[in-house]
């Protein structure tokens, strides 16, 4: 059986930086990262460490200002191919939940899906598994300002997941909420790595919990890499 | 949720926005609609008016401005008869006069004795014989003074009575009052003088006889115009001015109404810059997004122009009943402009939103994400 770090890398950052006000601000320097299929990493490090622009930068909402970033074969892809990359094959949940306040639950599930086949009926028909996955089926016609942080939360990784990626990045998804509903997320986004067969999984968090869960930890100080651990092995594909 | 269906939500959830810009759009469709059902009922008013008497030619002074300035000598009747195909010659006097205190109405002064007014259709009384100063009121305007056989009503402060009712179709012949021609020379002091003479022809149908008719009575003054129905209103430049001023303000409120959708639109785009930049992150392609805006600007245009168009009708509808009742012009319902009105607030409804939609699509997911 070939270990995970062995494989070819789904995401690549060779020597990536990224820096704001012409170079003012160096949020990231000189990064060189490899994230393969079924991992579960956790990026973890002070607050101002560049934790967050790295998940921009895998997910492509953000272009490195030096550096290349490799989506499989795809070498720095372009704004619209990661685009298209975001909308089937990269899940996001954000940190501040970023639902649309005048669509309920159900339908900001579901507006991920536009442009992905099947029609509004087969759209619907996951969205609501996905709440019912999430446990929150039962709110799914609420919109975000009616829900609770914790089912704000569960909304927006059922929104992450709506296309079946292959890697969902989650930025610090316990944020804002209580221990115990942060918990609750937690189990849940191990749970669903357990049974998505292979689903990357790219954690930004402070919570010490559930970095010592993650298989992978990498740790930023000032935007670089000071500490990239692995303690568990990652899911691979059965031979 | 269908493509449809969300932009409808983005739309019906943000309610004061988007109802204030449908009305924006329907009050502007509504307004062009009102001008172009004045524009053309004033034309279609007198083509039926001229139609319903079996004109099939009717002579002018040419170059005038104002409808009533054509001023003839009633004599030329005689030049005009001797040409051959004519078949008959009437001369008419017309003008807007005051009815009593507060009302106007188009008084026409008839040969009643020639042919095209042998069969005025009376529905209730009789033509008025010289020297009686009878009036015939169209029934339209005999409602709207509340006159009947018998009544003396105040013609240019003078008392006529009316002697009969005439059961007009057109609304131009519905909306006036008819005397000896006589009588309204007298009124007017204009004795001798006529507004306009009204031809029938032997051979009506024959366009070449038409034509040379025409030609005919085109020759003996320089200043005359020969139109046939059709046309009449067409020559009058008071005519003219008005459907272009009419025109011109139709266009302004359709221009108006598109700056309303995109001043509207450019300000969601602004307030949504957060929701563009999650729709651009979730994997939203810039032209899904130049699909949103411009959907929403179409079914705001869409919905405001069917709103105005209704609105227009009634309005309208309101306009005859309220103000144009005696005056002799019917709003004329037409359903092509209608349908272009809508037509033209839905292209321009597309065009408002292509600036916001663009300004939409080229923002930076980050960028966008952090504005709140």
């Amino acid at each position: 059986m070939m270990p995970a770090a062995a494989a070819p890398a789904l995401l690549h950052l060779e020597r990536v930086s990224r820096t704001y006000d012409g170079g003012r601000i160096v949020a990231l320097r000189d990064v060189t990262l490899s994230i393969h299929l079924g991992e579960f990493i956790a990026v973890h490090g002070q607050s101002g460490s560049g934790k967050s622009t790295l998940i921009n930068l895998l997910s492509g909402i953000e272009i490195p200002t030096s550096g290349v970033v490799s989506f499989e074969h795809l070498v720095s892809p372009s704004a619209a191919a990661w685009t298209a990359l975001r909308g089937r094959r990269i899940g996001i949940v954000f940190q501040d939940f970023n639902l649309l306040p005048t669509l309920t639950a159900a339908e900001n599930v579901e507006i991920s899906m536009f442009g992905q086949p099947g029609g509004a009926a087969v759209r619907r028909g996951r969205a609501l598994a996905l709440l019912e996955d999430m446990g929150i089926a039962h709110r799914s016609g609420l919109r975000p300002q009616e829900l609770s942080g914790g089912e704000r939360r569960r909304a927006g990784i059922a929104r992450g997941l709506a296309n079946r990626p292959e890697i969902l990045l989650a930025d610090e998804p316990t944020s804002n909420l209580d221990s115990a509903t942060g918990q609750a997320i937690i189990d849940l986004l191990f749970d669903l790595h357990q049974r998505g067969h292979g689903m990357t999984m790219v954690i930004v968090s402070h919570d010490p919990a559930l970095i010592a869960r993650c298989s992978r930890r990498i740790r930023l100080l000032d935007g670089a890499i000071v500490e990239d651990t692995s303690t568990v092995p990652a899911w691979r594909p059965a031979a | 949720m269908t493509w449809p269906g969300l932009l409808l939500r983005n739309l019906v959830r943000r309610p004061g926005r988007s109802s204030f810009t449908l009305l924006g759009v329907a009050l502007a469709i509504a307004g062009f609609l009102t001008l172009t059902g004045v524009s053309k009922g004033l034309r279609d008013a007198s083509q039926a008016s001229l139609r319903e008497r079996g004109i099939d030619l009717v002579v002018m002074q040419r170059g005038m401005v104002e409808f009533f300035s054509s001023n003839l000598p009633e004599i030329l009747a005689d030049d005009i008869r001797r040409i051959p195909g004519v078949a008959s010659v009437s001369g008419e006097l017309g003008a807007l006069l005051p009815f009593g205190e507060d009302n106007h109405a188009l008084v026409g002064g008839w040969q009643l004795d020639n042919r095209p007014f042998e069969a005025i259709p009376l529905i209730r009384g009789r033509l008025p014989v010289a020297g009686e100063h009878g009036v015939i009121l169209g029934q339209v305007l005999a409602e709207a003074l509340h006159a009947d056989i018998g009544t003396t009503v105040l013609l240019q402060f003078s008392p006529f009575k009316v002697v009969g009712i005439g059961g007009f179709t057109s609304p131009a012949n519905s909306g006036m009052a008819v005397l000896r021609l006589a009588e309204l020379q007298a009124l007017l002091g204009r004795p001798g003088r006529v507004t306009l003479f009204q031809m029938q022809l032997t051979r009506p149908d024959n366009i070449a006889a038409r034509e040379a008719v025409r030609a005919a009575v085109s020759a003996l003054r320089p200043d005359l115009v020969v139109s046939v129905p059709d046309e009449v209103l067409k020559t009058n430049r008071s005519v003219a001015m008005l459907a272009a001023s009419s025109a011109a303000i139709s266009v302004a409120a359709l221009v108006m109404a598109g700056l309303l959708i995109l001043n509207t639109l450019v300000m969601a785009v602004e307030e949504r810059t957060h929701e563009i930049g999650i729709l651009a992150a979730i994997g939203w392609s810039r032209w899904r997004i130049v699909g949103l805006i411009l959907g929403e600007g179409v079914i705001l245009a869409a919905a405001g122009g069917l709103t105005g168009a209704i609105a227009g009708h009634l309005g309208g509808l309101a306009l005859y009943r309220f103000v144009l009742l005696d005056s002799g012009i019917a709003i004329t319902v037409q359903l092509a402009p209608a349908i272009t009105a809508v037509v033209c607030a839905v292209g321009l409804g597309g065009l408002g939103a292509i600036y916001p939609a663009w300004k939409a699509s080229r923002l930076s997911p980050t960028a966008a994400l952090r504005q709140r």
